[in-house]
């Protein structure tokens, strides 16, 4: 009995070659473009970009990009300062990540505590953490942020501070729903009929469960944090001048759109490769992790 | 029976209050899911509680794994009474009860590697040495009949019934005194049914440990166990050995549950007893005995008025039916004759 036991289950597949038909499954364009737009020129910022992205020579201000008659040191040419566009798209890039990637750590921890805490706990924690979600849901987040940046002043962390003021909500909201649903399983059960404590059955039992979802929340967050520290540096309440913020290279070409379309157009670009990207990648993996499609 | 029994439930109650709207207006109400209870399980022997969905056994189970709180009653685990426990009491009490689940498909952490599920009792209670939790680990699973190579690997690898067995080596690891087996085949295929009780059979013996077990399948009860009680709308009607209560069920919803179980052949003939009506609501519960509604043998106004009590008869059956109050009487005197 033990041998058949042991042949059933020998009989799947190894964990190498899970491993490879995982890989194999990977979405490489938007790996890619994601790699190229945005991870690559913020590594190698330095080496990457041909010139200094905070200042230009007003000479060559305005000047279109290499490949349609310009001159051949500005590939994607100049803006109104002089300043190279393609070097302030490869710094540019640095800011994005950083402030995607500090706004969904940070509002992300708080969001997946608060909301570990309602699900698992329920009683007072719960009716209080989904009031705050609610509230914190229904205010607009541009209106808090022109307000603070008229307040204290448009900063990085100011930037940072908003974008986890929006992105807790939504992790606390899903993580409640889904620490709800585990927290009534059978196994966490046997783990308090076992002794365990409620940190315990929280961090071993509940987290690794939803971790998932947390995966996949974050990288679909990535691209509404990427278009939205754009809006906010557009509206000019974001990363202050003369930092190459995407969305504020945008924001300032738009006065010349007409003469010099090309200012605006590459940065707007770049955030839009990027967010389709990130999305793609998202939607990939939420369709791999997503645990009632992998049962089958 | 031996001196002590392991397990000892006196008049545990469990009433769970609810609101209900009528004729618009708020009304308070309980439902009493489990409405003084009591028995024993003895050291290595198996109750079975059975009885049909919502009576009130699963409650039960709860209350003894301190999975919920009484409303009254005692439950005692040896000398300790399982209320307000503290501190090394507590730990004591976690180590010497475990469970083993109906769905072995949702009771085992699916991110968790066989070798942690098994050892969560040993390691959440005491501090041990790696190489004790390991060795034990490995001993309760070859004693369920599972490779120890295996313990690296994650539940999805293993079938439902490998599963059951691992959730049972699992609740083994802390040897404790009592297992309870919440309906523990009533998922698996029927067959391999008959392999997993006997494993359960086995490994009671060996591990000398009690089981309390919930069951609504008959079968499952006779062939698993040594007294069986029956439980209805949260109320034990009828307590006996297993083989006195299969020989000779007394109570009226007894009969009628054994003439709703499918027979072991298909020629045997069995008296039909078909109930009428619903379970009545836990929330209303008849007046008197609350299976007059429904019963084929009531007597007369006696069963809407009078609560008819547990009473032991012929020795050792316990039967709560007025049936037997007179009959009782009348049986001794005719065997004095």
């Amino acid at each position: 009995m033990r041998e058949a036991q042991a042949s059933a289950v020998g009989a799947g597949p190894t964990r190498a070659r899970l491993a490879w038909r995982w890989l194999r499954e990977l979405p490489l364009l938007p790996i890619a473009i994601i790699l190229v737009v945005l991870v690559i020129p913020a590594i190698f910022a330095e080496y990457l970009a041909p010139h200094n992205p905070y200042s230009g020579s007003l000479r060559a201000r305005l000047q279109p990009p290499a490949f349609l008659g310009g001159p051949s040191e500005f590939l994607l040419g100049t803006d109104h300062q002089g300043r190279d566009i393609f070097s302030r798209i490869i710094f540019g890039s640095r800011i994005s990540i950083a402030v995607a990637g500090a706004g969904i750590l940070i509002g992300g921890s708080i969001g997946t505590t608060l909301g570990l805490i309602a699900g698992y706990f329920r009683g007072v924690a719960e009716t209080i953490v989904t009031r705050l979600v609610d509230l914190t849901l229904s205010i607009p987040a541009i209106l808090v942020a022109l307000v603070v940046a008229a307040a204290i002043g448009a900063r990085f962390t100011t930037v940072v501070a908003i974008v986890a003021l929006v992105l807790w909500a939504v992790y606390a909201r899903q993580v409640r729903a889904e620490a709800l649903k585990w927290a009534q399983s059978d196994f966490v059960a046997r783990a308090r009929v076992a002794g365990a404590s409620h940190f315990r059955i929280i961090v071993r039992h509940i987290l690794p469960n939803i971790a998932n979802t947390l995966i996949v929340l974050s990288t679909l967050q990535l691209g509404f944090v990427i278009v939205f520290e754009g809006s906010l540096s557009f509206l000019g309440v974001g990363i202050p001048r003369p930092n190459p913020a995407w969305g504020l290279m945008v924001a300032d070409g738009r006065i010349h759109v007409v003469s010099a379309w090309w200012i605006a157009f590459f940065p707007g670009l770049a955030i839009m490769l990027t967010v389709l990207s990130v999305n793609m990648l998202g939607d990939w993996l939420r369709d791999r992790l997503d645990p009632k499609l992998t049962q089958v | 029976m031996a001196s002590q029994p392991t397990l000892r439930v006196e008049g545990l109650k469990r009433h769970f209050p609810v609101t209900m709207w009528r004729r618009l207006k708020r009304v308070a109400a309980v439902v009493k899911a489990v409405d003084g209870v009591s028995f024993d399980v003895g050291e290595g022997e198996t109750l079975a509680l059975v009885g049909e969905s919502g009576c009130g056994k699963t409650t039960t189970a709860k209350l003894i794994l301190a999975l919920d709180t009484p409303t009254s009653g005692t439950i005692r685990l040896g000398d300790t009474d399982v209320q307000n426990l503290h501190g090394e009491a507590y730990r004591h009490y976690r180590e010497q009860v475990q469970a083993v689940f109906q769905d072995p498909w949702s009771s085992l952490n699916p991110r968790m590697r066989v070798k942690e599920i098994v050892s969560e009792p040993l390691v959440v209670n005491r501090r041990r040495s790696r190489r004790d939790i390991r060795a034990r680990v490995a001993e309760v699973l070859e004693a369920v009949g599972l490779n120890p190579a295996h313990a690296d690997r994650f539940p999805h690898e293993f079938s439902g019934g490998q599963r059951q067995r691992i959730a049972l080596a699992s609740a083994l690891s802390s040897d404790p005194k009592l297992i309870i087996l919440d309906e523990p085949v009533s998922s698996l295929d029927v067959s391999i049914r008959a392999q997993t009780m006997n494993l359960f059979r086995d490994l009671q013996g060996q591990f000398n440990v009690s089981y309390l077990l919930i069951v609504h399948d008959l079968a499952v009860a006779r062939y698993m166990s040594d007294e069986v009680a029956v439980m209805y709308l949260g109320k034990i009607v009828e307590h006996a050995r297993t083989e006195d209560l299969f020989s000779e069920p007394l109570h009226p919803y007894t009969k009628a549950l054994f003439a709703a179980a499918l027979p072991g052949h298909p020629d045997v003939e069995r008296e039909e007893i078909v109930l009428e009506g619903e379970v009545p609501s836990p929330i209303d519960p008849p007046s008197g005995c609350p299976f007059h509604p429904r019963c084929p043998m009531k007597i007369g106004e006696i069963c809407e008025t009078t609560v008819p009590a547990l009473r032991t008869h012929q020795g050792r059956h316990a039967v709560s039916c007025h049936l037997y109050d007179d009959e009782a009487a009348a049986a001794t005197a005719s065997a004095e004759a």
